[in-house]
């Protein structure tokens, strides 16, 4: 009996374990959308079940085709190979025409590209997140010259403004090689779109959410032909003045009212600021959808980049920014690499240009406020956007942040007044002049820099806290849940010595016997 | 410092069969289970960390999604708390990860002399799944500690309470493995899994 009860403890003691295991490892692992199976390494291989037409233009001629799967829109060429191969492809998405800086899509084989891979750029010559390509050049036998040439690439239709999860119809047209158009041929399992939202397309492009490229499309071909309020323009920097000229905005002026609709003719409180399609709420970024997102970005390994565009936040949970809530900003802060990354982004009803002069970042909790209310200097530490290199002053900076437009290359800095350290790369990007989607940033600070600012070694960062005076209240804090292994390895030691003094007295006992 | 690194592997190694040898399994254990802890941490660590931390982070994302307390960033490892002053967002790094935890109670309980081998691989599986598993906990009390008083007892949930559950938890399964297991042995003799008396 005893024996019997033994061996179930036994395998209670197995099965348990291995359930637990196979949980953790289902847990930990992600369902991988399904793709198409082409990789960008520059073999054609994976083309061949792909029909393709020839195209020819000055000095190119081959076959071209075109794929697309959920995420991303592939292209490729095989043919001759040409002193000059950069070109440029115009891309349809469902019948609409992609404008500047969605399309053309620029294929730059710089020469100083890394040998077998090019750059894709947009319509504003800024490269494409999460885009790759890849090329081979074959050599004629005889003449040991480059004779053929196979390149492929791979777009994100995210940074094509496609947002749906369902594949679309795409057109590509090969500008360079006599304006060949070919439709791109889904491949791999696709979801089809519900017919529903089909119809519905033409409204979803114009209701597209904050930093939507559709939105984006809309906010560069024109301006809003809704009249903005004098004092939304003219918004004034700090929290009290912001409020009271928000808070004079008649609700009917605000041009989310007018373009987005709410249904059911709802007042726009600022639940229905959240939960309209503009507004990247919380319910969305812990939905599926956001997961799924995340994991897609995961298995393309798209990690944050600082470049003006904005996909790459997706999957990263925002927090609500705002002093009062007609006016919600967001903001997410993630350490990576040991760089405190952080994104703002600007409501789109205030209609005023994102304020990044006076950040607060401040370490382990540890903050002073002086008599205005404004932390001390020595327990924070303020930051600015600001132009890298010479007359970096932030005059120079507001003054070419005028026009729409993806803004990079430019950097955090220490701030006293002027920029003075530099703490890590920066990108500011204007939708429109009139900040209608708002703007949106994006900047690292190295953690060393940070360390040194406070005068403390690395590890000893235990919180970082991130203040926003002149957006809102709220502060975002990123920190470790450190078990206190020291602590732990001290107790477990002692336990197991415990163990083994009895172990060892047993034997010293049973020896005596 | 990788040469140096094996250099001292195979010293440790012979340092190993001369206390098997000589029979000084005190010393064996002592010096087995240091060196096997060190080179745990130069050679198998690093690999292990980052699986781990994304583990961790899943296991207490799991349960934050369920709950609908906080959710997780799974590509950076990050739990978001929603706060009412704003948001905490807990990253798992090496140091929450508990692997320090997994390669001390490995490296013990490979050079233990109590257990044969049979029982040395139960203990292991079980063992490194409590832990993992009651890290996983703690943060989630942790998370919903935040969640629920706000982040000012952050300091308090993570320091004290966190540290008190998942250390109590760790304590319970030494005392079983290391402990109690000595006790036992000196009442009633040996006995070993899977086999009748």
């Amino acid at each position: 009996m005893g024996s019997m009860k033994k061996i179930s403890w036994i395998k209670t003691g197995i099965m348990v374990p291995i359930i637990l295991l196979v949980f953790g490892i289902w847990a930990s692992y992600p369902s991988f959308a399904l793709s198409a199976p082409i990789s960008i390494d520059g073999d054609s291989a994976d083309w061949e079940v792909i029909d393709g037409r020839n195209g020819s233009g000055e000095e190119l001629s081959g076959l071209l085709r075109a794929a697309n799967d959920e995420r991303y829109l592939y292209i490729s060429y095989q043919g001759n190979w040409a002193s000059s191969v950069n070109m440029e492809v115009e891309i349809q998405v469902n019948e609409e025409d992609l404008i500047s800086p969605y399309s053309p899509v620029l294929l730059n084989f710089m020469p100083e590209r890394e040998v077998g891979s090019f750059g894709l750029q947009d319509g504003w010559y800024e490269s494409i997140s999460g885009a790759a390509g890849t090329y081979q050049t074959t050599l004629n036998a005889e003449t040991l010259t480059q004779e053929g040439l196979f390149f492929e690439a791979r777009i994100p239709l995210s940074s094509l403004g496609y947002s749906d999860d369902w594949s679309p119809m795409i057109e590509v047209t090969w500008v360079s090689l006599g304006g060949r158009r070919i439709t791109a041929e889904g491949y791999g399992e696709t979801q089809p779109p519900p017919e529903e939202d089909v119809d519905a397309e033409g409204e979803e492009l114009t209701e597209a959410g904050e930093g939507s490229p559709e939105t984006t499309q809309e906010a560069v071909e024109g301006p809003v032909e809704v009249p903005i309020d004098e004092s939304d323009e003219e918004a004034v920097v700090g929290p009290n003045e912001e409020e009271s000229s928000s808070m004079e905005e008649p609700l009917e002026d605000n041009p989310l009212d007018d373009e987005e609709p709410l249904e059911e003719e709802e007042e726009l409180t600022p639940e229905a600021i959240e939960d309209s399609p503009g507004a990247l709420s919380e319910e969305f970024l812990i939905s599926e959808e956001a997961l799924q997102m995340e994991l897609n970005l995961l298995a393309i390994g798209d990690y944050l980049e600082i470049d003006g565009y904005y996909s790459d936040w997706a999957g990263v949970t925002h927090t609500d920014i705002y002093w009062n809530t007609r006016n919600i900003h967001q903001g997410a802060m993630v350490l990576q690499d040991d760089r405190i990354y952080v994104h703002l982004k600007e409501s789109d009803t205030l209609n005023r240009m994102l304020e990044t002069g006076a950040m607060h970042f401040y370490i382990n909790d540890n903050i002073l406020y002086d008599g205005q209310g404004y932390p001390t200097e020595d327990t924070s530490m303020m930051v600015a956007l600001a132009n890298v290199g010479p007359g970096n002053t932030m005059e120079s900076f507001l003054d070419n942040l005028k026009d729409p437009g993806i803004y990079d290359g430019l950097g955090a800095f220490e701030y006293d007044g002027w920029p003075k350290r530099y703490l890590g790369e920066a990108a500011f990007t204007v939708y429109d002049k009139k900040h209608n989607p708002g703007d949106e940033c994006e900047f690292y600070m190295e953690l060393s820099e940070i360390a040194d600012y406070f005068g403390v070694n690395e590890n000893e960062i235990y919180t970082i806290t991130a203040y926003f005076p002149r957006l809102g209240s709220q502060v975002m804090t990123v920190t470790g849940v450190s078990t206190g292994p020291i602590l732990g390895a001290i107790m477990i030691v002692g336990m197991a010595a415990t163990g083994m003094v009895l172990h060892r007295k047993r034997r010293k006992k049973e020896d005596e016997e | 410092m990788n040469i140096i690194a094996v250099v001292l592997l195979v010293v440790w190694i012979y340092v190993l069969t001369l206390l098997q040898r000589a029979g000084l399994k005190y010393w064996l254990f002592l010096v087995g289970s240091v060196g096997l802890f060190v080179f745990y941490v130069i050679f198998i660590q690093p690999y292990l960390t980052q699986p781990l931390q994304s583990a961790v982070a899943a296991g207490s994302g799991v349960l934050g999604n369920a709950t609908g307390l906080y959710s997780y960033d799974f590509l950076y490892d990050t739990l978001f708390i929603p706060t009412d002053e704003g948001s905490l967002s807990l990253y798992i790094d090496y140091e929450c990860s508990g692997i320090i935890e997994i390669g001390t109670y490995l490296a013990m309980l490979i050079f233990f002399p109590v257990y044969n081998g049979f029982e040395k691989v139960v203990l292991s599986i079980s063992g490194v799944l409590i832990i993992l598993v009651t890290n996983m906990i703690r943060i989630f009390i942790i998370c919903v500690m935040v969640r629920t008083l706000g982040g000012d007892v952050y300091f308090y949930a993570h320091t004290i309470v966190g540290r008190l559950f998942f250390y109590g938890i760790t304590i319970l399964v030494y005392f079983y493995v290391f402990t109690k297991a000595q006790v036992v042995r000196q009442r009633i003799g040996r006995f070993r899994y899977g086999l009748a008396n």
